[in-house]
């Protein structure tokens, strides 16, 4: 985790930046950046403070959560806190209320709680939002629990950077999330801020910020918000049913089978081998997928895959060693046929195995 | 998790104020769509950049190995990216294009001053983004981040604004959009559409590639001129693009501090070239005032090697203008080493021995030969380049920047005409070095491997003698010639009121051949005055040394107690002939680090460091003018002795003659004998050419 460290920014850095924070107004017209106060502050109502159990090492005690419902449903991401048997949720004015856990979704890591309450201020959940990247946005939540008070939550401003799928990493495991998630250039993914609501400058639902996790490309931060679609196809049918208050939470990763979990991307079901492709041994931490030799006679050999080639995509996923090749090759269909592209030289080829590479036998 | 993420969130919740009653939509906001719209003009000139295999680490850095940015700067196939992107030298670089086309590229070139790389892939007719007139460029104006990193089609955005232009040194454009590897390389854009730069991680604080990332996203970003980029293009395609260095050194780095004169000028530099002096002072740079230390830096860190600088320099009141081009390395001067001992006192170059196994040994050099000529060739025309030299004037140079400009710089006071040497009274009356100081500057210039021919005197004959000048020696001779001073009375002299704060033990009468100086920092285990000088009493006589000592005033060394080294000092290059480069510092173990600090702050009067299990052992520059020959000795019980061991390869590396090793450490008084006796032929060693 020390690279982790290393990439925060500093407190220096903050500062200057401040400073900068008043031109911004200035020099085009404010729309982008101004949003409706009145609004702000009816969103800022409906973005709660959650306690619960965790608080060791790097496990959060504490996080954010949006009322969706005048009557105390809450979204929030499936976190550590919520192992706690009644998590605490906090309003903005201090009032303290014990939530249960109505549902959540193991696969993407969200969870609904309810408090029994009545005339809340909440925000309300879209099945869409049309959001696209370079749309401001702004984000609320108590990231590093900075309103421990009897005090409403924290918004910040930024842009979508982009709409698209995360591969990250959340400590040393891969974390996936199925389907895309809105990239946001603001600083909102901080301890404490996961559940927290993104909106645009009016109010109006977008997404939630996710867990802290780090870019599997680029080994930084991300700062990222689950789509509101995605967060009202999993409330919307929990909240339209009414269960029992002592009934266990429902998991709608299990009960749904089609919202499955990712594919098994770990066992290669394809092996280059059969389509006559000799690989390189897989000695290095990091070994180049160079092709060692071909067949003779192979389909390797007459689609004209040669000696030295490296493979850099498969079906255009880049490769970047022999495990990645594996990964890639484990996570094709069945009858999916294969591309391969291979630089020779200074020259690119796309090769087809027309006859796909035999599967091992099962 | 840490606690550095903590203020970040406090700022922001500042961050967020500015916030006013718009109610507008921002689907129909006239920036959006200014956003949009500048996106999409430079949205097919940001390429994707994707890397196969490579190293995980970049220093300290856990690299990320996704998919990374460029942007096009060619139509035929031209495209800039950060090196950062690239550090960790992968086997394949794929470039996709905004259109899908995918093409394999090739690192062209890098520039060192803003980490920016240059790919190149075989395609034609890209668009070339529209570049911001960096004249134009003004803080607070929008400023847009496009990334690829994210997805092949659509860039990823990130809005802000210039924050400033000029920073790091007139290199970089900044900005508080938020910049990370996720656009490293990508361009940012302004309102416009025109492109203000590419994207790259930078720091005030270091040079490395990777310098700079720990301020990703953090509001302080940077930029490198596009327009810059476009205007060196041509010369970027061709070569590597590196730092130029004027080799030029002031009193301190403090970048408020008025600039002083020159403190050191580096050798073979291109500044040396002009023969700019050292005390000369630095007006102009490329017409800009300089007044500031940080003005020069200003001036001269956005060069690149063989960039021209206009120079105006003062010396006595007479200014004079320049023009040199920036060197991309200095050469770094290693001391020549021939292994003859000369005669200080008489006029000439007197050969007073000769050390066993020299270099000057093998061209046949004896005990009472004078040299009066130096012949020295230049290697690759052996023939018909050489020139004759007397060993005195301005020394040839044999640097390829100095080529045409050999002959005199405009500040020189002209090269001496050939003339006998024993006119020496002459250059003596004008201030000029004697003769073994010119003598020895030809050396340094030829340098170690080098060839000379010398014109010996020999018993009234004369002889041409090839002399092949070698390395200072890596091990101790077993015998160095020594010529001891004649028995004399020496007395032992207290110069402040605590009897061993500051002392000299030195002859009573006065001495004419030049002596060294044994200058010891008190260690807190050391024996008295008294006891030093009785110990070192043979060794000194038979090398002609002094001996001085000098303890801190206070429980500890403190700065103050440099001072009084120095008047210590002082006071001996007063009352005898000083050689400096036999003035030796001693420091032992909790004295190492002040000896040290003591030699580094007096390079002109030093010649020799002994550390002794002590010092911080840091590796200075080498310089023809500060020659600093170090002796290292750490005892075999010393837990650090590896630390020792290591810094004596560092410092060998850095061109320092080292020598000295394992001390014995079983008898019971300091100075031991036969760590006496080693030093003592080291201290001739040193003062030999």
């Amino acid at each position: 985790m020390t690279s982790s460290k290393q990439a925060r920014p500093t407190a220096v850095a903050w500062a200057v930046t401040l400073m900068a924070v008043p031109l911004l107004a200035l020099p085009c017209s404010a729309d982008l950046l101004s949003a409706d106060t009145d609004r702000v502050h009816e969103t800022l109502r409906a973005v709660v403070k959650l306690y619960g159990a965790g608080g060791l090492g790097r496990i959060e005690s504490q996080g954010s959560g949006i009322l969706v419902s005048a009557d105390g449903f809450i979204l929030t991401v499936l976190n550590p806190l919520l192992e706690s048997a009644k998590p605490l949720v906090v309003l903005d004015n201090g009032r303290r209320i014990e939530a249960r856990i109505v549902g959540v979704d193991s696969t993407r890591e969200l969870a609904l709680l309810k408090v029994e309450a009545e005339d809340l201020p909440f925000v309300q959940l879209r099945a869409s939002s049309g959001t696209r990247a370079g749309d401001p946005i702004l984000a609320y939540s108590n990231c590093f629990n900075i309103a421990a008070g009897a005090e409403a939550a924290t918004v910040q401003r930024g842009v979508i950077a982009a709409v698209a799928k995360l591969r990250a990493l959340q400590g040393f495991e891969r974390f996936s999330y199925p389907g895309r998630v809105l990239v946001l250039d603001a600083t909102t993914n901080n301890p404490g801020a996961a559940g927290g609501a993104i909106t645009d400058p009016r109010g109006r639902l977008l997404g939630m910020i996710g867990k802290e996790v780090q870019s599997a490309a680029t080994r930084t931060w991300v700062h990222y918000a689950i789509p509101c679609d995605t967060l009202f196809s999993f409330a919307q049918p929990l909240m339209s049913q009414r269960r029992d208050e002592n009934a266990a939470p429902i998991d709608v990763a299990t009960a749904d089978p089609m919202a499955g979990s990712p594919r098994n991307t770990t066992i290669a079901r394809n092996d280059l081998k059969a389509a006559g492709i000799q690989l390189l041994p897989n000695l290095l931490d990091r070994t180049p997928p160079f092709v060692d030799g071909v067949l003779p006679g192979s389909v390797a050999e007459q689609a004209g895959v040669r000696a030295d080639d490296l493979i850099v995509f498969v079906n255009d996923r880049t490769i970047q060693d022999l495990n990645d090749l594996q990964t890639v090759l484990g996570s094709l269909e069945e009858d999916e046929p294969i591309t391969i592209t291979l630089l020779r030289g200074d020259k690119l080829l796309t090769v087809e195995l027309a006859e796909k590479a035999e599967g091992t036998s099962r | 998790m840490t606690m550095t993420r903590t203020l970040p969130a406090i700022v922001l919740l500042l961050a967020a104020i500015p916030l006013t009653a718009q109610g507008q939509s921002p689907e129909t906001s006239a920036t959006r769509e200014a956003v949009a719209r500048a996106v999409q003009h430079v949205a097919p000139s940001v390429v994707r950049i994707e890397t196969t295999t490579g190293m995980e680490r970049i220093g300290r850095v856990r690299k990320g190995l996704g998919p990374s940015t460029g942007t096009i700067v060619g139509a035929d196939g031209w495209i800039v990216s950060s090196s950062f992107n690239l550090a960790h030298r992968p086997a394949g670089i794929i470039v996709s294009l905004a259109d899908g086309r995918k093409f394999p590229a090739r690192v062209v070139a890098q520039d060192d001053t803003r980490k920016l790389t240059l790919l190149n892939v075989d395609a034609s007719g890209l668009p070339v983004p529209t570049p911001a007139p960096k004249d134009a460029i003004a803080s607070g104006a929008w400023a847009i981040a496009l990334g690829k990193v994210w997805s092949n089609t659509e860039p990823s955005i990130s809005v802000g604004i210039v924050s400033a232009v000029d920073r790091l040194d007139g290199r970089a454009i900044q900005t508080d959009a938020k910049i990370s590897p996720t656009n490293y390389g990508g361009p940012l854009v302004d309102i416009e559409g025109r492109v203000l730069g590419v994207l790259v991680p930078l720091s005030p604080g270091g040079d490395s590639v990777e310098a700079g990332l720990e301020w990703y996203d953090s509001g302080i970003g940077f930029a490198i001129s596009f327009e810059e980029i476009l205007s060196r293009l041509d010369r970027f395609q061709k070569d590597e693009l590196k730092r130029g260095y004027l080799g030029v050194a002031f009193g301190g780095k403090n970048r408020l501090a008025e600039l002083g004169p020159i403190s050191r000028v580096a050798w073979h530099s291109p500044i040396a070239s002009l023969g700019v002096q050292r005390g000369d002072r630095i007006l102009a740079i490329n017409g800009k005032t300089i007044e500031r230390y940080g003005h020069l830096v200003q001036a001269l860190r956005p060069l690149y090697a063989n960039d021209v600088v206009t120079l105006t320099v003062e010396r006595d009141g007479k200014r004079q203008t320049h023009e040199v081009p920036l060197a991309a390395k200095l050469p770094v001067y290693e001391r020549p080493y021939a292994g003859v001992l000369v005669d200080h006192a008489k006029t000439g170059v007197r050969v007073r021995g000769v050390v066993p196994g020299s270099p000057a040994e093998a061209a046949g050099l004896r005990a009472g030969d004078v040299i009066g000529e130096v012949k020295t060739s230049d290697s690759e025309e052996p023939s018909s380049n050489s020139q004759a030299k007397k060993p005195s004037g301005k020394p040839p140079s044999n640097s390829p920047l100095d080529k045409g400009e050999q002959k005199d710089g405009p500040l020189d006071k002209g090269e001496q005409k050939d003339g006998p040497l024993d006119k020496g009274e002459n250059r003596k009356d004008k201030g000029e070095p004697n003769d073994v100081v010119t003598l020895a500057k030809v050396f340094d210039d030829v340098q170690p491997g080098g060839k000379v021919e010398l014109t010996v005197d020999r018993e009234g004959k004369t002889l041409a003698v090839p002399l092949t000048l070698g390395r200072f020696p890596l091990a101790l001779p077993e015998e160095v010639p020594s010529t001891p001073l004649a028995p004399g009375e020496w007395e032992l002299k207290s110069s402040e009121a605590e009897r061993d704060a500051a002392w000299s033990y030195a002859p009573k009468t006065a001495v004419k051949e030049p002596l060294g100086v044994l200058f010891t920092f008190r260690a807190s285990d050391d024996p008295t005055a008294k006891e030093l000088a009785e110990r070192w009493k043979p060794v000194l006589e038979k090398h002609r040394l002094l001996l001085a000592g000098i303890g801190p005033k206070a429980k500890r060394w403190q700065r103050s107690d440099l001072e009084r080294a120095s008047t210590l000092l002082e006071d001996l290059e007063k009352r005898f002939p000083i050689n400096r480069d036999r003035v030796i510092v001693v420091g032992r173990t909790n004295s190492g680090a002040v000896a040290e600090a003591f030699v580094n702050a007096n390079r002109r009067r030093v010649g020799g460091l002994v550390l002794l299990d002590g010092g911080r052992l840091s590796s200075p520059e080498t310089h023809p003018d500060e020659k600093l020959a170090y002796w290292i000795g750490w005892s075999t019980d010393n837990p650090k002795k590896s630390g020792f061991e290591q810094a004596a390869q560092r410092l060998r590396k850095a061109k320092h003659p080292v020598l000295g090793g394992e001390r014995t450490t079983t008898a019971k008084t300091y100075p031991p004998a036969d760590e006496r006796q080693r030093i003592g032929r080291w201290s001739e060693l040193i003062g030999a050419l």
